[in-house]
């Protein structure tokens, strides 16, 4: 076997005994279950089946368009009970119904709500949220009875809604859009993910380098490969583990998505979908990503003579990535300004920038192309520069590389 | 039938290079401003157990690693095993380096295997030769325990397995019997042995001269980046041999003429000669007064004197 694959091999096997490997492959998945089934507990706990009063002062509601269905599950096939709702004259008869159990809660519409939007709610023990999230359908729809179509499409972007139109204004009952606003969040929380994963695997490239400096294994191991075979190879083995570990992590989320189908809300899983122009750009820029971050924490891991200083220095490369998530509203505002399009071409904060950018934006192609080509040629570099610093700092026992030092590398 | 110069050196060359199986050539190496080695040339012969000498900082480390390519000289040229050294010549290369070490988590057995793979051997010979090495060593009912659980001995050996394993045609070995008890040492020695009667070529480097003289044919001592002691070392110790002799006797050594002074060594005395007196003279007289001899020698200085000697000539 060629060495490089020899390494490669090793290096897999190596970290996938490790046991902070096992608990990250189970670790992930046991807490996204749990967030999940805690989800799912607090949103049936809040649900209440009672019905809801409304006294329309502003008459608003007259010939109102009954609230729409939500789906439910995940197979789209089963409906979410409606609850009645059930209009009250005066605010003293809704008062009494209240006193009397007979409904949960309800609402006064003001009278002077269409200049106002003054909507006031009276319970006694709050209501629960399928009550409130369906009387503000009800309202939404009927605001939009009549409404002008350019009007109507930017409430219902906001709404989750759809409505036809022609000249005259919005024709029938609005329904829920097919798509939901999760499938908007997939490409950027796989993004996260994407990147707390490469963390985590060069993380342990940068473990076995400074290891293998700390256990003088260097020495013996450069006298058999070259340092390129050597870190090529472990690069290599530590990029498999990784698609190990995003294999087994996707494999729980499509169980996850089976079996929770049955049991979570509509809402939470409705439609889920990855469109393959936005995989696809992902995939593109997280190759060269990876191997790029690799090849970096591989050139911290040979500077460093123990594995904390090793640790504090990859910070440096971890809080560019995490850029875009902080200014995540300037990036949302103007997705093609400035800030958007330095954080998308500054190799560090490129991937990140662009799982956002995607999530929510059609990109424009040269930024995907540009970006790309960055992050290879950076991929290239950084690989190059690990293996120059390796074989400057790996026999350096217990002595970390200076700034010269590596200038000096970069040079010669 | 006309002389052809070129064609005479090639031969000259080729022929050269088979018989040395390393070529030192001036090499100097610096890091940063502190030049860690400064000139050293030497060779090494196919076949033979060669010394590298030298104390703490000396070079030898450098030099080494030299030789290994891990390190590039500034200046000078290193030949191994008949040129320059590429992957290829890595596989016929066993090098165990001062600074040991192997993967502490990893099982014995999988972590020789791992390396002697490294080294060029397919899968199987691989685990043959690790398993025959691991009964030799006395490791084979240990080889399924991490390297962190084996003690410093076993650890001494099994880095050695890793040097050898592969079955090398030139082994480079640091410091070969630190950590190690006589009877292992012992063992290292009748290992090297049969490796240099099998052909394999052996640089050893070692502080431990008594080593040195009983395994090498040839030395060379390294001072502050300097080759300062170099060849034979017969040659050198009878170059280093002063004016004196080694006495033993039964009984009282009486006064003798010649004798510049006299100082006792164990059961011995070590006499200083004149500078015209000859050993004979000295023998005839000790024959004169029917002195029963037990030993008479010419005094020639041990390694480690020598050793002594030439470096603390160096520091003045």
């Amino acid at each position: 076997m060629n060495k490089f694959w020899l390494v490669a091999k090793y290096e897999l096997k190596r970290n996938m005994a490790k046991p902070g490997f096992i608990i990250s492959i189970l670790g992930f998945p046991i807490t996204v279950l749990l967030i999940f089934t805690l989800t799912f507990f607090i949103i049936r706990s809040e649900n209440k089946n009672a019905p809801v009063g409304y006294v329309d002062n502003a008459g608003f509601l007259t010939n109102a368009i009954p609230a729409p269905h939500r789906r439910t599950c995940f197979d789209g096939k089963e409906f979410q009970n409606l609850l009645p709702l059930i209009t009250y004259s005066t605010e003293e008869e809704a008062r009494a119904a209240l006193d009397s159990r007979k409904i949960q809660a309800y609402y006064v519409i003001s009278k002077d709500y269409r200049e106002s939007n003054k909507v006031q709610l009276v319970y006694i023990k709050s209501p629960g949220s399928n009550a409130t999230r369906q009387f503000w359908d009800f309202m939404q729809i009927n605001k939009m009875r009549g409404m002008d179509p350019e009007k109507a499409k930017r409430a219902v972007s906001d709404f989750n809604m759809v409505v036809r139109w022609d000249k005259k204004g919005v024709i029938g009952a609005p329904g829920f859009s097919e798509k939901t606003i999760l499938n908007n969040f997939i490409p950027m929380i796989f993004g996260i993910m994407f990147t707390i994963l490469i963390f985590i695997s060069s993380g342990y490239l940068m473990g076995a380098v400074v290891e293998e400096k700390g256990n003088r294994t260097m020495e013996i191991i450069v006298s058999s490969v070259s340092p390129y075979q050597l870190m090529g190879g472990k690069i290599a083995g530590i990029i498999i583990l990784s698609l190990i570990q995003l294999l087994s992590w996707s494999t729980f989320a499509i169980l996850f998505g089976i079996i929770g189908a049955a049991h979570l809300p509509r809402e939470i899983l409705q439609n889920l979908a990855i469109y393959p122009k936005v995989a696809g750009t992902i995939l593109l820029l997280a190759i060269p990503a990876f191997i790029m971050f690799a090849g970096c924490l591989a050139t911290v891991g040979s500077m460093s003579s123990e594995y904390r200083e090793a640790q504090q220095m990859s910070m440096l490369f971890f809080f560019p990535c995490m850029i875009p998530i902080w200014l995540l509203k300037p990036i949302l505002e103007n997705p093609n300004g400035p800030i958007s399009l330095f954080l998308s071409f500054f190799p560090l904060s490129s991937f990140t920038t662009m799982c956002v950018r995607v999530s929510f934006f059609q990109v424009p192609l040269w930024h995907v192309a540009v970006a790309g080509g960055i992050l290879v040629i950076c991929a290239v570099g950084s690989v190059w520069m690990a293996s120059r610093v390796f074989r400057i700092g790996m026999l350096r026992y217990g002595k970390r590389l200076q700034l010269r030092d590596i200038f000096q590398v970069s040079r010669s | 039938m006309e002389f052809n110069p070129e064609k005479a050196w090639g031969k000259l060359f080729k022929e050269q290079n088979r018989m040395n199986r390393i070529e030192v050539t001036n090499i100097a190496k610096s890091f940063g401003s502190t030049l860690a080695v400064k000139d050293v040339s030497f060779s090494v012969q196919e076949g033979e157990i060669f010394g590298l000498l030298g104390p703490n900082g000396a070079g030898k480390t450098t030099t080494i690693r030299i030789m290994l390519d891990i390190f590039k000289p500034d200046r000078g040229a290193v030949s191994i095993l008949g040129g320059p050294m590429n992957e290829e010549k890595k596989n016929r290369i066993g090098y165990m380096p001062e600074e040991r070490g192997l993967y502490q988590d990893a099982p014995l057995e999988r972590c020789l295997v791992y390396l002697a793979m490294l080294k060029g051997l397919p899968g199987i010979r691989a685990r043959d030769n690790v398993k025959k090495y691991l009964e030799r060593f006395d490791l084979a009912e240990h080889k399924k325990k991490k390297i962190k659980a084996l003690s410093k001995g076993m650890q001494q050996k099994a880095q050695l397995i890793a040097t050898l394993v592969h079955e090398p045609e030139l082994v480079i070995i640091d410091e070969p019997f630190t950590s190690l008890d006589p009877v292992n040492t012992q063992m290292v020695k009748d290992l090297m042995g049969e490796l240099r009667n099998k052909g394999t070529t052996i640089l050893m480097s070692t502080h431990q001269m008594h080593q040195v003289e009983e395994l090498c044919q040839r030395i060379l001592l390294i001072d502050k980046g300097h080759g300062v002691l170099y060849g034979n070392l017969e040659e050198i110790r009878t170059r280093f041999t002063g004016h004196a002799i080694v006495v033993r006797a039964r009984g009282e050594i009486p006064q003798l003429g010649g004798v510049k002074q006299v100082i006792p060594q164990n059961k011995s005395h070590k006499l200083i000669l004149e500078e015209e007196t000859t050993p004979q003279d000295i023998l005839e007289e000790l024959l004169e007064h029917k002195v029963i001899l037990e030993k008479f020698e010419i005094a020639v200085p041990r390694l480690d004197e020598i050793f002594i000697r030439v470096v603390q000539q160096g520091e003045k």
